[in-house]
C-alpha cells in the first residue's frame, strides 16, 4: 500500500530524517513508535507531502499499481487515496463543522447518494458530529475535534490514513473510543499509519509496528514480538517491564 | 448647513465607498488569503476604466456592454501577470512580492501613458437625468453606481460564504497547508482569489470612469487609501473591508461640506489612524 525508502529531511539546515525506510500492506494498522523528537510526525508529513523530501522514494499502491509520489504536491497525494490527520487536528476554526468535511468532498465529483453514504458512514462511526454540523469549528471539544479531523479525511474514501497522536490530550475514555475507531477502520480495510506518544495502547490495536530513533527506523516486528522484546521498548521508549505489565 | 447639504453628500460618500469597497474588498482577499501584497492592485482599478473607454472608442456602443467586456480583459490580463511575473515569486518574502508588484504596477501605469498619453479622458454619464424624491434631487447614475456596485460587492459576498470555492477560500485562509492535504488545489483557488480581486477592481474603475474621469495616475491616487480601509476592515475581512471603504468615503463626503478637499483626505487619514489605534485587528477581528 505505502512504501518508503531511504527518506531524508531537511528543515531548514537541520537534517531530521536520516534515511527512513517501511511499509504498510493494504489494510494494516502499523504503528510508528518512539520518543519525542525522533522524527515521527515528519515521517507523515512528508508521506502527505508538507514536507519535502530531500532524498529517498514514497511509493503508494493505486488501483493501476504503485505510483511514485515523492515530488507531487499534497492534494495529489490526497487524491490517490492518503489521508492526513495532523497531530493538533487543524480543525478550520472559522468553518462550520459541515463546512470542514465539505472542503475535501466538494474536490471529489459524487452523486448526491455517493456523497450522503460517505457522510453517513462517517457519522456511523462518530456519531457525535451528526449533531454538531451546523456549529463553526473553534467551539467543538478536543474529543469532538479530533473526530472530525478523522471524519474529514474518511469522507474521501482514503485507502491509508496517516493519524498522528490522536490520543494526545484526551481523556482516557475517549482515547479507548479513537483506538476503537482506529481498529474499525482497519477491519474495513482502510490501511493505518499510526504514531502514537501512547505506546502502549498503540501497540494494542497496531499488527506491526516500526520503533524510531533519532530520525532512523531502529527496530520493527510485530506487535506481539514487540511486547515482548523488553530491552527494544525500553532503550528506544523508556517503557519497562512493569508499564507492561500494568497494561490491560 | 441644510439638512440637504447632509443627504447629498452622504449619498455621495456612499458612491465614492461603494467604489473604494470594489478596490479594497480585492485586496483584503489577495492579502488576507494568498498573504500576498499587490502594489498594483490599483493599476487594475485604472485599466478597468480604460477598458471601458477604449470599448466605447471602437465601436462597442453601450456602457453596460462596455463594462463587462472591459471586466474580461482586465481578468484576463491580471491573470496573465500572476501566471508570468507573480507566481515565479509567490513563495518569495514579501519584500520581493512588494518591490515586483510596484514594478508591474509602474510599468502598467507608463505602458497606459505611453499609449493613449497623459491627458485625462472622458467618458459621457451611461445614465443622465436627476432622481428626484421629495425635495432631495440626485444625479441618477450616482445611484447606479451605488446600486450596481452594492449588488456586485454582495454576489462575490454571497459567492465566498456559499459555493465550493467559497469554502476552499477560507479553508486556505485559516490552513493552507491543511487544506492542500486534504485534496485541494491551493494554486487553482489563488488563481480563482486573483481573478476575483481583478474582477472588483476593474468594475470599480468602469464605475468610477463616467464620475471621475480617466487617467494612468488614478489607480496609485486611490491605493493608499484602499490599503488603510483594508487594515480598518481586518485584513482578509471581506465584510470589513465593504465596511470600510463606505465609511472613508463618507468621511471624505461629509468632511467636504467644512473643508477643502485634501483638508477632507487629511480628516479621512486622520479617522482612520485613530480607528487603527483603537482596534489595531480592524473593526470586525476574527471573523471571516
Amino acid at each position: 500500500m505505502l512504501r518508503v525508502a531511504d527518506l531524508h529531511v531537511f528543515y531548514g539546515k537541520s537534517h531530521v530524517l536520516w534515511g527512513v525506510d517501511l511499509e504498510v500492506a493494504p489494510g494494516a494498522v502499523v504503528a510508528l513508535l518512539g520518543r519525542n523528537g525522533v522524527g515521527k510526525s515528519t515521517t507523515l508529513k512528508a508521506v502527505i507531502g508538507l514536507v519535502p523530501a530531500r532524498q529517498g522514494r514514497i511509493e503508494l499502491e493505486t488501483a493501476s499499481g504503485w505510483r511514485d509520489v515523492t515530488h507531487r504536491p499534497p492534494w495529489e497525494r490526497a487524491a490517490l487515496g492518503i489521508g492526513y490527520v495532523p497531530e493538533d487536528r487543524r480543525i478550520f476554526p472559522h468553518l462550520t463543522v459541515r463546512e470542514n468535511l465539505r472542503v475535501g468532498l466538494d474536490r471529489l465529483t459524487l452523486t448526491p447518494k455517493a456523497r450522503r453514504q460517505a457522510l453517513e458512514r462517517a457519522f456511523e462511526l462518530f456519531p457525535a458530529l451528526a449533531d454538531q454540523l451546523d456549529r463553526p469549528g473553534r467551539v467543538l471539544s478536543g474529543g469532538q475535534q479530533q473526530m472530525l479531523a478523522i471524519a474529514r479525511v474518511l469522507v474521501l474514501g482514503p485507502r491509508i490514513i496517516l493519524l498522528d497522536e490522536p490520543s494526545q490530550g484526551l481523556a482516557p475514555l475517549l482515547v479507548d473510543s479513537v483506538m476503537d475507531a482506529v481498529v474499525r477502520l482497519g477491519r474495513e480495510g482502510i490501511a493505518i499509519l499510526l504514531v502514537e506518544q501512547n505506546a502502549l495502547a498503540a501497540l494494542e490495536v497496531c499488527g506491526r509496528a516500526y520503533l524510531m530513533d533519532k530520525g532512523r527506523v531502529c527496530h520493527s516486528g510485530t506487535a506481539a514480538a514487540l511486547r515482548a522484546d523488553q530491552p527494544a521498548l525500553e532503550r528506544t521508549l523508556g517503557v519497562t517491564a512493569a508499564d507492561i505489565a500494568g497494561s490491560p | 448647513m441644510t439638512a440637504d447639504v447632509l443627504l447629498l453628500q452622504l449619498a455621495n460618500g456612499l458612491s465614492f465607498g461603494v467604489i473604494f469597497a470594489l478596490i479594497a474588498s480585492g485586496i483584503t482577499l489577495m492579502w488576507g488569503i494568498m498573504d500576498f501584497i499587490n502594489m498594483s492592485h490599483g493599476e487594475l482599478y485604472m485599466l478597468g476604466a480604460y477598458g471601458v473607454w477604449l470599448a466605447l472608442v471602437v465601436g462597442v456602443g453601450n456602457f453596460w456592454l462596455a463594462l463587462p467586456l472591459a471586466v474580461v480583459g482586465v481578468v484576463v490580463i491580471g491573470l496573465g501577470l500572476r501566471a508570468t511575473v507573480l507566481r515565479p515569486i509567490f513563495d518569495r518574502p514579501p519584500l520581493h512580492t512588494l518591490l515586483a508588484t510596484y514594478g508591474v504596477g509602474l510599468i502598467l501605469q507608463q505602458g497606459v501613458l505611453a499609449i493613449f498619453g497623459p491627458f485625462a479622458k472622458e467618458i459621457a454619464l451611461p445614465v443622465t437625468g436627476l432622481v428626484v424624491l421629495g425635495p432631495f434631487r440626485y444625479p441618477a447614475y450616482r445611484l447606479v453606481v451605488i446600486a450596481v456596485g452594492l449588488v456586485l460587492i454582495a454576489a462575490a459576498g454571497l459567492l465566498i460564504q456559499r459555493s465550493t470555492y467559497g469554502i476552499w477560500i477560507r479553508a486556505v485562509a485559516q490552513d493552507r497547508a491543511m487544506t492542500a492535504a486534504l485534496g485541494v488545489p491551493v494554486s487553482r483557488v489563488y488563481t480563482v482569489v486573483f481573478g476575483l480581486g481583478s474582477a472588483l477592481a476593474a468594475i470599480g474603475g468602469a464605475l468610477a470612469a463616467p464620475l471621475f474621469g480617466i487617467g494612468p495616475t488614478m489607480g496609485s491616487e486611490v491605493i493608499l487609501l484602499a490599503f488603510i480601509v483594508v487594515m480598518i476592515g481586518g485584513l482578509g475581512n471581506y465584510l470589513g473591508s465593504v465596511i470600510g471603504g463606505v465609511l472613508i468615503g463618507e468621511v471624505i463626503a461629509v468632511g467636504a461640506i467644512w473643508l477643502q478637499p485634501t483638508q477632507a483626505y487629511l480628516a479621512a487619514l486622520g479617522v482612520l489612524l485613530v480607528l487603527l489605534l483603537l482596534r489595531p485587528a480592524g473593526l470586525l477581528r476574527g471573523a471571516r
